[in-house]
């Protein structure tokens, strides 16, 4: 499998896909940072959880995140579709499944990389503004829970992305079901029923109360993960690669 | 006369191919969580409302502005434009489509206002949706046909600029992931300049959308100077380089 992570880095080299998440993930971190210049409080706490962290996780979670892994997963898999070069990559020695999860995890790994950089980002932000009381521990466990709860959106799309060759399917639903999860984290019912809107949730719950959803919704997110995987895994198998 | 056979080309190009659903599905995904929310919260949005704006004002803008249509919309014209060009890169039809005896700037035209149609229709439909959406909840004022027309129409001029800027987009790139990426970010920059620096929204395409609603926001002839100018600028700019294409 080493050898087969190795391409797939050596086919990113030339893709515009790591300079998209870095820019995307950027702006958020922008809107955080001016959110925070304005955030007058005595408390330095306060300020970086109420506006440098809230501003940044406003865009991030409802905007950047979804769109994010739904641009990441088809640029990857339209590496391979838009040429046909299945038909070389298969005709390898290589095993399906190990080409099938090589791609999973180099893109979950861009995904993972994006978070890092908001992460890294904020501390470097909030440096900047002399803000010195960072809470480390507590920012590491919301990125942790925002990184579950992308989970169903990655197994959702990756599905779609192996499942059609073209490139218009993913997108559609990425950007179709992105659309109104702010409307739907609004509702403190029914909120569980949408998995898109799990990152806003998630990441922001002074906004919004998670009440004791909490361990349900990380469930549900890798449930939604293991199936979009297994069952595009079960397909990829069987692929036709003419 | 021949841009109309052109435009017709392009719809029976598009025949089997996913802009249809696409144009079905989106307005039918925004009149159903419009329904949901107005049958969840009705009462309490009647209870909150500025005093003076009626059902259909409401409704208007949770549209527009809560469940973020004035956002998203210039990212699904940017699909739209995608998935007109595709046709043509994905199978190297410019070969064919350019040796022909049309002009550039025909073909070039024709690519714009088929995608100007089908916004058109996205935006009806949408609007359609909402119009649905009060006759079932049974408001109890009369349908604002005319408000609802202006909205319509006010949404179809500003998506000029933005029409125009992807039609460019998708022409140049080969790889049509990337315009749909710049729709993405366009988006994400929008939501920013919207919240952040509101006097900016004016020169910043994407975010002339979310700028009409009409009730919240006024600003309207401004808005359609820079919608305009921007159309005229990146029409002639993206004729320009189409007409340089390499068709092999």
């Amino acid at each position: 499998m080493k050898p087969l992570i190795h391409a797939e880095i050596y086919k990113l080299k030339r893709s515009r896909i790591l300079l998209t998440t870095t820019i995307l993930t950027l702006l958020a971190l922008y809107q955080g940072w001016d959110f925070a210049k304005m955030g007058l409080s005595e408390n330095e706490e306060e300020i970086f959880r109420g506006f440098l962290y809230q501003g940044s996780m406003a865009v991030y979670s409802w905007l950047v995140l979804p769109l994010i892994c739904t641009i990441v997963l088809v640029m990857m898999a339209r590496m391979e579709h838009s040429t046909n070069s299945w038909k070389q990559l298969l005709a390898m020695p290589v095993r399906r499944r190990h080409v099938y999860l090589t791609k999973l995890s180099v893109g979950m790994g861009i995904i993972l990389y994006s978070l890092i950089l908001l992460f890294l980002g904020m501390v470097v932000a909030a440096f900047s503004l002399g803000l010195e009381s960072i809470p480390f521990l507590w920012m590491a466990k919301r990125f942790g829970i925002l990184f579950i709860s992308a989970l169903p959106i990655v197994g959702v799309i990756f599905y779609f992305c192996y499942r059609f060759s073209h490139f218009a399917v993913p997108v559609l639903i990425g950007a179709g079901l992105a659309f109104p999860s702010m409307l739907v984290a609004n509702s403190e019912k029914y909120w569980i029923f949408y998995p898109w809107d799990y990152p806003i949730v998630s990441s922001m719950n002074d906004v919004f109360d998670m009440g004791s959803m909490n361990i349900i919704m990380m469930i549900i997110s890798l449930v939604i993960f293991i199936m979009g995987v297994s069952i595009g895994l079960l397909r990829f198998h069987t692929k036709d690669v003419l | 006369m021949k841009l109309v056979t052109l435009i017709r080309l392009e719809f029976f190009k598009q025949k089997k191919g996913w802009v249809w659903l696409f144009l079905l599905v989106i307005p039918a995904g925004t009149t159903l969580a419009m329904f949901l929310d107005f049958s969840i919260r009705y009462d309490y949005l009647l209870k909150t409302a500025r005093p003076g704006y009626s059902s259909w004002d409401l409704l208007l803008l949770e549209n527009h502005r809560v469940l973020g249509w004035g956002m998203f919309l210039p990212m699904f014209i940017g699909i739209i434009f995608a998935l007109l060009y595709q046709v043509e890169d994905s199978q190297n039809n410019w070969k064919q489509m350019l040796s022909l005896p049309v002009r550039h700037e025909g073909v070039y035209v024709s690519k714009f206002l088929t995608g100007l149609l089908l916004s058109a229709i996205l935006i009806l439909l949408n609007m359609l949706g909402l119009v649905l959406v009060g006759y079932v909840m049974d408001f109890p004022e009369t349908v604002e046909w005319s408000s609802y027309l202006t909205y319509a129409g006010k949404q179809l001029l500003m998506v000029l600029a933005i029409a125009a800027i992807h039609n460019w987009f998708s022409s140049f790139f080969k790889n049509m992931i990337i315009p749909i990426v710049i729709g993405f970010a366009g988006v994400i920059l929008s939501s920013i300049v919207i919240f952040q620096f509101p006097e900016g929204a004016k020169f910043f395409p994407y975010a002339f959308v979310f700028m009409v609603d009409g009730l919240v926001n006024q600003e309207f002839k401004e808005l359609l100077t820079s919608s305009v100018i921007l159309l005229l600028v990146s029409i002639i700019a993206g004729m320009w380089q189409f007409k340089r294409k390499d068709v092999l």
